[in-house]
């Protein structure tokens, strides 16, 4: 028995005429849908493919289509390889970081009581879900010399003297590990909620404690929360454009950065098509690792 | 899990943790009210940026725009969204897998990458940059977003309600209006939300796909802050803060209204 999509009726096995009617229906339904991701998904990065084989000339700014590698030979040039380098060291650490704040943040927040946990919860989401922009900007303030961390560091006794943190890779780093930390947190929460209590209770019992109990057997438990967490820090960090373009001052670029001065400034579209196809590679790279990941731990 | 032994080192993580995450939010509201220009000390309390942000013309057209931005993208988005869950609903196993597929893209790929290619793609064809591409380049991401939240929603749908409708005679029209929309609205107004606060705060799609003569409220911000260093920006930033947090915090409460048995932040946020 087949069900029509609107209204649930059941339908007889032969193609009546109102059988057919109903599925034209059915196909202008997935219409908007079809649109947008062939319009202005599919065929936008089809283009970018086919620019990034051709050759954009800087005094006319027209493109000629080619079939030719010079814009992917270019990118072996030692200032892009930098900044491809520069923007995967600083996902992955990023992404490091995340993982590692994040175990006992989950962790803490799923020790709570109910209500408690679900205020905690929301302390991690409301401010998630306000102004990336504004939040990447007020680390200008906390990290600029004189500015709080400074003054805290220094009153603390760990600091003496300027510490030249903003407009640095470091800066950057700490940007993104703030602005995706929760995406880090929220999966590895799910993981560690789902858990039996009683196994935890079994493994204390049996003597594990401390570091014993976090390392062996929480993290190992939480191992498919950090790999999800993993993608959805990994992969908007490496294609992060704010948060260099703020905290590192335009000095430090990301990959980001680099196609939008090339799309945008230089105006050399060919090459920037060619560093995006870069950060797409990038990016599938990442997603096939996934699979492989989760067969590693379950081996 | 409470009987599971505490351990301290954890609760400290944690705690500085979530304080980690609301340090700037609190920055920026306590530099809106700093009398000190240079923002470098706390020098007493002032009202003038907070005067200065709601009485300056650039802010007040660049809030404009975001909100043309904001209420286009949300309505393109949820239709899409809309349409297309109803479709996948009772779509062939390929076609809820390719559908899949295409949602899932478009989530994971960073927005400049699918933000340049829109850019490409209108300049080769000639259709001019301003409101109606930036509303465009946010639909796509943002569609694939209330997409996944109305998948959610569709699910708890019990299709026994529409049978037994249509069973007492209801013709099909009326079984959706009155039974499968009605179940869908929580969905519906929780897609609207995040569509529509997904489109406030975007940088990246509205830098590429404006053109010159559109300023959203994001890129004024961003041009403020990389261009010269104001205080005014601090206020701006008070404002649209407590507007994102009231939306976030109706946003969470319709969604977890909407959905029936044990409550579960995670699980209707779409974990």
């Amino acid at each position: 028995m087949t069900v029509d999509a609107t209204s649930g009726v059941a339908l007889g096995a032969e193609a009546s005429p109102r059988r057919r009617r109903l599925d034209a229906a059915r196909l202008l339904l997935v219409a908007p849908t079809l649109v947008m991701v062939v319009a202005f998904f599919v065929a936008p990065l089809a283009l970018i493919g086919i620019y990034s084989l051709g050759t954009t000339s800087l005094v006319t700014f027209g493109t000629h289509f080619g079939w030719t590698l010079t814009n992917y030979t270019s990118l072996r040039d030692s200032l892009y390889q930098g900044t491809i380098l520069r923007s995967l060291l600083l996902s992955l650490s990023a992404t490091i970081a995340c993982a590692v704040l994040a175990v006992p943040i989950a962790f803490f927040i799923v020790q709570q009581k109910g209500r408690m946990q679900t205020v905690l919860l929301l302390a991690v989401i409301v401010p998630f879900w306000t102004s990336f922009l504004i939040r990447i900007y007020a680390w200008t303030n906390i990290l600029q010399n004189g500015g709080l961390l400074q003054s805290v560091l220094q009153r603390l006794g760990l600091v003496h003297g300027s510490l030249n943190i903003l407009y640095t890779p470091l800066a950057i780093a700490i940007g993104i590990v703030y602005g995706y930390l929760p995406l880090m947190v929220l999966p590895v929460y799910v993981a560690l909620e789902r858990l039996d209590p009683t196994v935890l209770e079994a493994a204390e019992d049996l003597g594990s404690h401390g570091w014993h109990f976090m390392w062996r057997v929480i993290v190992p438990l939480a191992g498919p929360g950090l790999i999800a967490g993993s993608l959805l820090v990994g992969i908007p960090a490496t294609g992060e454009f704010v948060t260099p373009q703020i905290l590192g001052g335009g000095k430090t670029l990301m990959l980001g950065n680099v196609i939008a001065t090339q799309f945008l400034d230089v105006g050399n579209l060919s090459f920037g098509s060619a560093l995006a196809m870069c950060l797409i590679a990038i990016v599938v790279i990442m997603l096939l690792v996934q699979p492989l990941a989760r067969r590693l731990r379950r081996a | 899990m409470t009987f599971v032994r505490k351990h301290p080192l954890v609760a400290l993580i944690g705690v500085l943790g979530i304080a980690f995450m609301w340090l700037p939010i609190v920055v920026v509201v306590l530099n809106s009210l700093n009398s000190d220009p240079t923002l470098v000390t706390f020098g007493g309390f002032t009202t003038r940026w907070l005067h200065q942000a709601v009485t300056d013309g650039q802010v007040r057209s660049g809030l404009t725009t975001s909100l043309q931005v904001g209420l286009a993208t949300t309505v393109v988005s949820v239709l899409v969204a809309l349409t297309g869950v109803l479709w996948w609903r009772h779509a062939s196993r390929l076609g809820r897998r390719l559908f899949d597929v295409s949602v899932y893209v478009r989530l994971v790929l960073p927005a400049v990458v699918s933000a340049t290619a829109l850019f490409l793609i209108f300049t080769r064809v000639g259709i001019q940059l301003g409101l109606g591409s930036v509303v465009i380049g946010q639909s796509v991401w943002d569609s694939a977003f209330a997409t996944v939240i109305l998948q959610a929603r569709v699910r708890m749908l019990d299709p026994a309600i529409e049978e037994a409708a249509a069973d007492l005679g209801a013709k099909p029209i009326s079984v959706f209006f009155r039974v499968t929309l009605p179940g869908l609205v929580p969905g519906i107004l929780a897609a609207a939300v995040l569509a529509f606060s997904l489109s406030f705060d975007d940088v990246v799609t509205a830098f590429f796909l404006a053109g010159s003569r559109v300023t959203t409220l994001p890129l004024l911000i961003f041009g403020l802050i990389r261009f010269n260093v104001s205080p005014e920006v601090n206020a701006i930033g008070s404002f649209v803060t407590v507007l994102l947090i009231a939306i976030t915090l109706v946003f969470v409460w319709t969604i977890s209204r909407s959905s029936p048995g044990k409550r579960s932040l995670t699980r209707d946020l779409g974990y």
